[in-house]
């Protein structure tokens, strides 16, 4: 569901409303080029794992495929599962796959483990909040969640954070709001509105897309 | 998996002469509050919040000064000023904070020996309880998943005024974690806060979020709810 006029009108609507526009006025002439957050992985070349943590969770496993495998379609990355993230096993892991909590209102995380060098990770751990994701489908707390579960909104929030935390990985920022749903709303921010790295809540109405060319761009320059 | 309990005091709790000085008037706002459960609970004279007004050291938290730093990028919600969830916490509290320990070690794989840790915990002195069965001065433990318990004891000096809405840990997630006692003192409730729910004072007029790295210009106080601001400190009014 779209967040409706009189939402963005209550009190609370027009300080976020206020924020988003301070934002986007400080931050939006620059999101246009320098996206690196400071760290990305150490090549185009990438193995992966799950950890323990995901024993017994198809529907995350599953959507962390899809997200890898969106990042492979997408991008100039290759992906390459291994059985073990045992380092003794497989000492070049670039991803472990993790079900991490990481508190209220957060739903995932990219998380250097090893540092190559100052910039470049040698291997990251890609977290999702299971819990929070959950949570935010049946709730309010997020302004972009209509706190009603509709059928798929759960595998989508999945997804969404596989390729939110993965494109950190390759050099890929936030966007400067995590209104997934507002620009599809207002209608003319163009798909990096509702790409893989706005943060926060997608709703199935949202249009939702994955990375936009600009990023796409961005990585095949980079990495 | 090993079980342990830390009791680790990283830094002493000075008692300032402008905090004597406070009692009077922190008494009279206890005088009027109750203590009941799960109610805000009464303002005790016994701690102030001892500098407020010190700066974030945000360098010793910068990823491109320190490469150790594992401070991670956050998919997460934006703060709210006044946060208006407050409900849905067990222990929402402004106080000072006291120091960070480490904290447990996630396990990756069956055998994972590899070092840690993986969060940090944040030992916070409440002067207020706005919500749960917390005491003030009585100090509470929050995991932040942060590792950086160097940086960040660089970045925040003691004392330094906080905000904090936390929630128990699941004990269901203990199975994947070596250490779940670590840097919480036996007995004490083990908590932990998103990025988006605890806050320090950046000087009197910031706000910084160590988890996302987030600021506002404004005061830290900015973050209460208005029905739960008479549980605050009469100086933090």
């Amino acid at each position: 569901m779209r967040p409706s006029a009189t939402r963005l009108l209550r009190p609370t609507g027009l300080l976020k409303a206020g924020i988003l526009a301070i934002v986007t006025v400080v931050v939006l002439p620059v999101a246009g080029h320098a996206c690196n957050i400071g760290s990305r992985t150490d090549g185009r070349d990438a193995t992966w794992c799950f950890t323990a943590s995901m024993d017994g969770k198809p529907l995350m496993r599953d959507t962390a495929r899809w997200a890898l495998n969106n990042l492979v379609s997408s991008t100039v990355m290759t992906a390459t599962p291994v059985a073990s993230c045992d380092p003794a096993v497989n000492p070049g892991v670039d991803y472990r796959f993790a079900d991490r909590d990481l508190g209220a209102g957060v739903y995932g995380s990219a998380e250097c483990q090893v540092w190559s060098s100052s910039t470049v990770c040698g291997r990251y751990r890609i977290n999702a909040n299971r819990a929070e994701i959950v949570a935010a489908l049946s709730s309010t707390d997020d302004m972009y969640s209509d706190g009603a579960e509709q059928s798929g909104e759960r595998e989508l929030n999945f997804k969404a954070n596989w390729c939110h935390e993965l494109g950190h990985t390759v050099t890929l920022e936030h966007h400067p709001v995590n209104f997934a749903n507002r620009f599809s709303y207002y209608n003319g921010e163009g798909d990096r509105a509702r790409d893989c790295m706005v943060r926060g809540h997608v709703e199935v109405s949202s249009n939702w897309l994955r990375y936009n060319a600009h990023h796409v761009s961005d990585v095949a320059s980079r990495l | 998996m090993i079980t342990q309990h830390r009791v680790r005091r990283i830094h002493p709790r000075p008692r300032s002469a402008t905090a004597v000085v406070s009692l009077a008037a922190l008494a009279m706002v206890a005088g009027g509050c109750g203590a009941a459960a799960d109610e805000p609970q009464a303002v005790d004279a016994a701690s102030a919040p001892q500098s407020a007004g010190v700066p974030i050291n945000r360098s010793a938290l910068d990823p491109a000064a320190k490469a150790a730093v594992t401070a991670p990028e956050v998919n997460a919600i934006d703060p709210q000023l006044p946060m208006t969830n407050a409900s849905r916490f067990s222990a929402v509290v402004v106080g000072k904070v006291l120091g960070v320990a480490d904290g447990p070690r996630f396990v990756d794989y069956e055998g994972d020996t590899e070092p840690g840790p993986d969060w940090v915990v944040l030992e916070v002195e409440p002067v207020a309880v706005l919500r749960g069965e917390e005491r003030v001065g009585d100090p509470i433990h929050v995991r932040l998943t942060l590792s950086d318990r160097e940086g960040l004891e660089k970045a925040i000096p003691p004392g330094t005024l906080a905000f904090v809405a936390a929630q128990p840990v699941d004990p269901a997630d203990d199975q994947h974690l070596a250490d779940p006692y670590a840097g919480v003192p036996a007995g004490k409730t083990r908590y932990i806060a998103g990025a988006p729910y605890v806050a320090v004072a950046d000087g009197p007029g910031r706000i910084w979020y160590p988890v996302s790295g987030q600021s506002y210009d404004r005061p830290l106080t900015a973050l209460v709810p208005g029905d739960l601001a008479p549980l605050l400190p009469a100086e933090l009014r």
